[in-house]
């Protein structure tokens, strides 16, 4: 049995010129737009060509800004490559960064996981209550649903 | 026969318009001094557009209405070779079929003039049609249409089993010069071959229109780097396996064995020689690159006719 490889890219998009915690609503075909574009602009017609099979990215979670892209092993390089060119989604200022590349979406999971966690420990000093605190908590670790659907 | 004795490099697939009279001329030279020499003209048929010609004609006529175009005069071109001197060249004819339909390929394949082309090939536009070819069409290339998006869903599975009935995978290469949907979608089909069968079976032709489209078989060669062929792959796109494409074309025809009876001794006269060949099914093996063929062939040891091997054969 062959199959294909696929590699799941965890960036995080960080704003610029806002607050760090403010909630950003970003289409999922957003991303995958402007990343498509950086390529065509860095690899061409083929580097476009080369990533069009399998590719997907899902915005994950609003608060800690987390998006996950799926490409076909081998154009992978050319994603990540040019991931940390992207400076605008849709004329808001960003700057993507890669936080992991898995193998597969398991990998993947125990990452964001692990990193939700700690995100939400930095976030608790905001909110006082404990009614507050478990909402947010549930909005942070709810990201399976996404992760199910890539 | 003589389809059997082909020479590279190959080119499937050139436009009838590359023929017209004003650049025939032009065209044949510029092919030949690439080194072509088996080239093949294609003629496309849209079973959408055929729906219509039908019921127009079916008014008109009760007999049954040629639903395909006609065949374009090979004469012509040969002649032309001829006055300019350029020997070993073989013409082929080609059709093309783009469906989305199985009904309407039953009446294709029915029609009178089905029969004259040289090569079939097939371009499934929906997921249906390109189960329908998997499963049970004869055809010897499966083509694309470079202008939409590859919609089909292939897989290992699929892949393999047009391999086993055959068939090629073509890639066209003219179209992506000239624009850059085309090229996407170009290179985006032949990395799924590339992922989904090894790009196993993979020929690449030209499909132009104007002869200034075409490029030289060594260029193509190196432009394979593109499409995830590795050296040897991209060779046997222009040669080797264009070659089996003619040849297979040839076994489709004339059902799967296909032999070739030659006598090689010039002394013999000729009276003896219809004797032997009369006699029993003396025939000789004459096709190393089909194994279906080699199973049924059998050879019987013959005091007037050797044993063709591969050596006789071109390439």
């Amino acid at each position: 049995m062959v199959r294909h490889k696929n590699r799941y890219i965890v960036v995080q998009i960080g704003l610029l010129y806002t607050k760090e915690n403010t909630l950003m609503k970003i289409p999922h075909e957003l991303i995958a737009l402007s990343i498509k574009e950086k390529v065509q602009q860095l690899h061409g017609d083929f580097g476009e060509a080369a990533i069009r099979a399998g590719f997907t990215a899902k915005y994950c979670n609003e608060y800690t800004r987390i998006a996950i892209i799926r490409v076909r092993h081998g154009p992978h390089r050319l994603v990540t490559s040019s991931i940390p060119f992207i400076r605008k989604l849709n004329k808001i200022k960003v700057s993507m960064s890669i936080l992991y590349i898995g193998a597969t979406i398991r990998k993947c999971f125990s990452f964001i996981k692990q990193y939700q966690e700690q995100s939400f420990e930095k976030m608790c000093d905001q909110y006082k209550t404990p009614e507050e605190l478990e909402a947010i908590r549930n909005v942070i670790t709810d990201f399976e649903k996404i992760l199910k659907s890539i | 026969m003589e389809y059997l004795k082909t020479e590279g490099y190959y080119d499937l697939n050139i436009n009838i318009e590359a023929f017209n009279d004003d650049c025939r001329e032009i065209a044949l030279k510029y092919l030949y001094s690439f080194g072509y020499r088996t080239i093949a003209i294609n003629h496309s048929i849209d079973d959408r557009n055929l729906e219509t010609n039908k019921k127009k004609k079916g008014r008109d006529s009760l007999g049954a209405p040629d639903c395909l175009p006609k065949i374009f005069d090979i004469e012509l071109l040969k002649a032309c070779a001829s006055k300019l001197g350029l020997s070993n060249f073989t013409f082929l004819t080609r059709l093309t079929i783009i469906f989305s339909n199985r009904d309407n390929i039953q009446k294709i394949i029915k029609s009178p003039n089905f029969k004259k082309f040289d090569l079939i090939a097939v371009t499934p536009v929906t997921h249906t049609a390109f189960m329908f070819t998997c499963s049970n069409l004869d055809a010897d290339i499966l083509s694309y249409d470079p202008e939409n998006k590859i919609s089909l869903k292939l897989s290992r599975k699929l892949y393999f089993q047009l391999v086993d009935k055959g068939y090629h995978f073509e890639l066209l290469y003219s179209p992506a010069i000239q624009d850059a949907s085309k090229r996407k979608n170009l290179i985006h089909l032949s990395h799924l071959y590339h992922s989904f069968g090894k790009s196993k079976n993979v020929i690449v032709s030209s499909g132009a229109e104007h002869h200034y489209l075409i490029r030289s078989p060594y260029d193509i060669i190196s432009l394979g780097q593109l499409f995830g062929l590795n050296e040897l792959q991209s060779k046997n796109a222009v040669l080797h396996s264009t070659r089996n494409v003619v040849v297979n074309a040839v076994g489709r025809r004339h059902g799967k064995a296909v032999m070739l009876v030659e006598n090689l001794e010039p002394e013999v006269s000729i009276q003896e020689a219809l004797c032997a060949e009369s006699s029993d099914e003396d025939m000789n093996e004459e096709e190393p690159a089909q194994k279906k063929s080699k199973k049924n062939a059998y050879l019987v040891q013959d005091p007037y006719t050797q044993i063709g091997c591969a050596h006789d054969m071109p390439l």
